[in-house]
């Protein structure tokens, strides 16, 4: 189901060597994850899910959709790989409930003093095609001496991030240049 | 010198929270010279999780001298004494933030409240005109148990308009983004107690 090249134990061995380079932000993104057939098939499920807007001002705009059935297996896939990159079981990672996203023009979601998240793992899985780095929608990791990591959009990338309480994540606001286009996020935390 | 109408006679608008919009704030000829001036200044862009735009370093550093005079006349007793008595907000004359702002297109600024220490009351002075179409109004949020809920009100910049809120913790308000090549420029700050 996933790309036969991130099967293979030498691959692993790099992508786990890889993984902790950044010191400050254990990262890494793997792209072409999915086959193409089955990361249509997700991407078709995902992008015609019935999603419903929700927001608070201060904290976020987007909308979002109840788990589908069907994507439960890839899900199985990301966490497995995600574990074998990482070396560590990630027992507070509920396949069951993972966040599904859909941001268009004006959605964002702010950093909160009151809001703080954990130390912890952030698996995300961008399902977002024909996406222009202009339009917004940047996810940002940022600290408070102003350093920051931004992932840019890109379809079919897992990103695994290991995340210090020193670190805090954003969406930047999505401008008008992005019109109808939608940004599609699938995002499973610890 | 600058100058404007008395204050005391202004009515303000209620809701969602308290505020004032006075127009034809300055006469027409010193909102020029103060738009010419701003030109002249340097502007940084700003960029974060809550906004994106350009702004100058506090004006009180500027060298030009018809920046200075405004600053020192919105900083005046005479004019803080004027807005103590609009709004019974105690206010410390001399003391002010004041900075020059550009958004151009894609430029926006999240929801807030504005609360910091000491900052009672927050002006804009808008130096340019932007029509519903150009984006760019200040809106302002409905709030329930003091978190904001929806925009009940917008307010389109227009050149020489002077807008006053007290800072409270409902006075929630975005700057919503700019959406054509027209600049929305102001110069903006706080009054402090």
């Amino acid at each position: 189901m996933i790309n036969p090249i991130y099967t293979k134990p030498k691959t692993i061995a790099q992508l786990q060597h890889l993984f902790q380079e950044n010191k400050q932000l254990p990262s890494i993104q793997l792209h072409n994850f999915f086959t193409t057939e089955e990361y249509s098939h997700i991407n078709s499920v995902i992008s015609t899910a019935r999603f419903t807007h929700t927001q608070k001002p201060l904290l976020y705009s987007y909308s979002t959709t109840k788990t589908q059935k069907e994507i439960i297996p890839y899900l199985k896939e990301i966490k497995k790989i995600s574990q074998q990159i990482i070396q560590h079981k990630l027992i507070k990672i509920n396949i069951q409930i993972p966040q599904i996203i859909q941001l268009g023009h004006k959605d964002y979601t702010l950093l909160n003093d009151k809001n703080l998240q954990p130390q912890g793992y952030d698996i995300i899985f961008d399902l977002t095609d024909n996406w222009q780095p202009e339009f917004g929608g940047n996810l940002t990791y940022t600290n408070s001496n102003n350093q920051s990591f931004t992932i840019t959009s890109k379809p079919n990338t897992l990103t695994i991030v290991e995340r210090s309480d020193l670190f805090q994540k954003y969406i930047e606001y999505i401008n008008h240049y992005a019109q109808k286009n939608k940004r599609y996020i699938l995002m499973l935390s610890s | 010198m600058f100058s404007s109408s008395p204050l005391t006679t202004l009515k303000s608008s209620q809701t969602p929270f308290p505020h004032f919009i006075i127009k034809n704030f300055l006469p027409q000829q010193q909102a020029i010279q103060l738009f010419k001036a701003l030109q002249h200044e340097q502007f940084e862009l700003k960029q974060s999780d809550l906004f994106l735009f350009y702004q100058t370093n506090d004006l009180i550093s500027s060298t030009n001298p018809v920046l200075q005079q405004f600053r020192v006349y919105l900083a005046s007793k005479q004019f803080t004494t004027q807005l103590t008595l609009l709004t019974k907000i105690k206010l410390k004359p001399n003391i002010i933030d004041m900075s020059g702002t550009i958004y151009t297109d894609t430029n926006y600024l999240l929801p807030h409240d504005d609360q910091l220490q000491g900052r009672k009351i927050a002006y804009i002075y808008y130096l340019s005109t932007l029509q519903k179409n150009d984006g760019g109004a200040l809106a302002l949020y409905h709030s329930k148990n003091n978190q904001p809920t929806k925009i009940t009100k917008r307010i389109q910049p227009t050149f020489n308009t002077l807008l006053l809120f007290p800072v409270t913790n409902t006075s929630f308000h975005e700057v919503e983004e700019v959406i054509t090549k027209t600049q929305r420029i102001a110069i903006s700050g706080w009054f402090h107690d």
